[in-house]
């Protein structure tokens, strides 16, 4: 019996184990290829551990990367704290403020969750050429607010489901009217719902591409196509791109490193009663 | 301080009328109390009147004004949740001043309110705590101090005792009691439990299906109860209700038992009835006894401490008698008898009281 469970065990680790190393292949390589002097990069040679550590490398894509990096972080602060906000206000009136009408729009609204951003990049593209929008990070901060409504909206509305609405009905009769009762009573008890959905939000424009390319001009440009241009080209040097996704992943990293506990749980809350 | 008057108000959501044109008129400084079973449209009367639903017709006033379409917080009512609905986030003296604070009162005044009441409910040590460090009675107290500072004209319960342990609800019965006899505010308290009807109520209103079945005082419902519904609604255990054939000289059972009432004047059109009987009024003995009593069987007995429950059955019908305590005796069968002047009729057809006059 005992042995028996010892196998499972054994197995169910050596499994894991396997996935593991898969998993984390991608950042071993980019580690151990980023510390490399650029002439000791070769095809052959690229599992290998570098014999001399090249810091340097972290340093020269920085300098090179420092521009879509703060682009990166105006785009993502920006459209994360307005999709959030927005989406919390949506999320309150579909489930506190419901009127005629308003679950036929928040069925549209997710509709909007399942369209695929390449789908919708060409006529982005004319729409924010016709506001004047095109090419800076106004538009795409603009385009991702909004693409990011239908996801927040429906993570606010089911986290405000969860507040009694004799609660909403007692501020109510206290006198408080729409925005007091979002502000006194809602959105203090929706903090953990904030940090679900920013968190989330934060990720996914943080790592987005394809607008980034499609609606930005080069000195706009975020991250994502900072890291693309430095990896194009003729004669790469390896060494450097790597150095920049390793950068380029901390910040969404260190989020979940830090606020992850409270991302699980934001996800959990309400599942079980009090 | 204020009246009351609701004018034929009814209420639908969408095309269904839950509330069919209730009218009734509560005198300043009455307790009244909306009792019937669950879904019956009792809270959906209540927040009408407070204004947390709109209504589809009729009138709302509250003192001389008509409310119709006041906002809840310009009603001068305060309403206590069932689940109390405290602001979690907030302290308990926030949460009382809360509102206060929302009507611009000043701070000195708002502090004084807010110590008032909690004097008043025992709460003064618990002013810094949040609701979730509080017990359920304590929880209740401080849904009732949100309701008392805002020195309402009418007060309104929305089953607020319901969430709490039956040792609890009671002092809560007695003190809530209490705290009418010195205010002497009007207050409009929803339940579905007839005990508390009776214990609280200057008036009852019995509401059934969205209609008011009987408005009346405790004793009167009681005592008087206007239909089936009523009569079996309050009262515990429940009124036994038995069908009967009338005929001259008596009302037969369908065990063939004859009911003597002779001298009862049931109108000569009506054969079919139903006899209502309270359990205490049944008298029982273990002897036996000639004409005019029934021999049946006590199936079990339920002791109540101060009294006992005999169950048996006549017919299909299942009988129970309420007795003081005193023969411990194992009963397993005796006699019973119907006296005249305990006996409700009610009509077969639709379960109204039928008017009878003794001779």
């Amino acid at each position: 019996m005992k042995s028996k469970v010892n196998i499972k065990t054994v197995s169910y680790y050596a499994t894991l184990g396997i996935l593991v190393i898969f998993f984390l292949m991608p950042a071993y390589m980019a580690v151990v290829t980023a510390l490399k002097q650029p002439g000791d990069i070769t095809l052959p040679t690229s599992w290998d551990l570098p014999a001399t550590l090249n810091w340097a490398s972290f340093s020269e894509a920085f300098a090179m990367l420092r521009p879509n990096l703060v682009n990166s972080f105006i785009l993502t602060i920006c459209a994360t704290a307005g999709s959030t906000i927005l989406g919390s206000l949506n999320g309150y009136v579909f489930s506190k403020w419901k009127f005629k009408g308003s679950e036929i729009i928040f069925t549209l609204f997710l509709f909007g969750m399942f369209i695929p951003y390449q789908v919708i990049l060409i006529p982005l593209f004319q729409t924010l050429r016709a506001m004047n929008l095109y090419g800076g990070l106004p538009g795409l901060i603009l385009a991702h607010i909004v693409y990011g409504l239908p996801i927040t909206s429906l993570i606010f509305r089911n986290f405000y489901a969860q507040i009694p609405d004799s609660l909403i009905e007692s501020a109510r009769l206290d006198g408080a009217g729409f925005f007091s009762v979002y502000l006194k009573l809602v959105f203090p008890l929706s903090i953990p719902g904030f940090v679900v959905t920013s968190l989330w939000q934060f990720t996914q424009i943080w790592n987005e591409f394809l607008w980034a390319i499609t609606l930005t001009r080069h000195s706009e440009n975020p991250i994502t196509v900072g890291l693309a241009n430095l990896a194009g080209g003729q004669a790469v040097s390896w060494n450097l791109p790597m150095a920049g996704s390793i950068m380029a992943a901390l910040p969404v990293l260190c989020i979940y490193i830090f606020l992850g506990r409270y991302f699980i749980r934001g996800l959990l809350a309400g599942s079980v009663k009090e | 301080m204020a009246e009351v008057i609701l004018e034929n108000i009814t209420k639908s959501f969408g095309k269904t009328e839950v509330v069919h044109n209730v009218s009734a008129h509560f005198h300043d400084g009455e307790f009244i109390v909306i009792v019937g079973p669950s879904g019956c449209g009792k809270s959906t009367v209540l927040r009408m009147i407070a204004g947390l639903e709109e209504v589809s017709g009729g009138n709302i006033k509250i003192g001389d004004k008509l409310v119709n379409n006041l906002e809840p917080k310009d009603r001068r009512i305060a309403m206590v949740f069932q689940n109390y609905a405290l602001y979690p986030h907030m302290n308990v003296y926030n949460n009382m001043a809360y509102g206060l604070r929302l009507q611009k009162h000043s701070k000195v005044e708002i502090e004084r309110r807010v110590q008032e009441a909690a004097q008043l409910l025992q709460l003064g040590e618990y002013l810094q705590r949040r609701p979730r460090q509080l017990s359920g009675g304590q929880r209740q107290r401080v849904a009732m101090g949100r309701a008392l500072v805002r020195k309402p004209e009418v007060f309104l319960f929305d089953e607020p005792l319901s969430n709490l342990d039956a040792k609890l609800r009671h002092q809560m019965r007695v003190e809530l009691k209490k705290m009418h006899k010195n205010l002497g505010t009007t207050m409009i308290y929803v339940t579905h439990d007839q005990v508390e009807a009776m214990t609280l109520a200057d008036k009852i209103v019995v509401v059934n299906k969205g209609r008011i079945e009987q408005i009346g005082s405790p004793d009167e419902i009681y005592n008087a109860p206007a239909s089936m519904f009523v009569a079996g609604f309050i009262g515990c255990p429940p009124m036994n209700f038995l069908p009967a054939q009338h005929s001259n000289g008596g009302l037969s059972l369908e065990n063939g038992f004859i009911i003597p009432a002779k001298d009862l004047l049931i109108p000569s059109d009506t054969r079919q009835l139903i006899v209502g009987i309270r359990p205490e009024k049944i008298e029982f003995s273990h002897l036996q006894r000639e004409s005019g009593w029934l021999e049946v069987d006590i199936d079990f007995i339920e002791k109540l401490g101060s009294g006992k429950l005999l169950y048996t059955t006549i017919g299909p019908q299942q009988l129970i008698l309420s007795m003081a305590n005193g023969d411990d005796r194992h009963i397993t069968r005796g006699w019973i008898r119907f006296p005249a002047e305990a006996l409700y009729f009610f009509s077969h057809q639709d379960g109204s009281l039928l008017k009878v006059k003794s001779s």
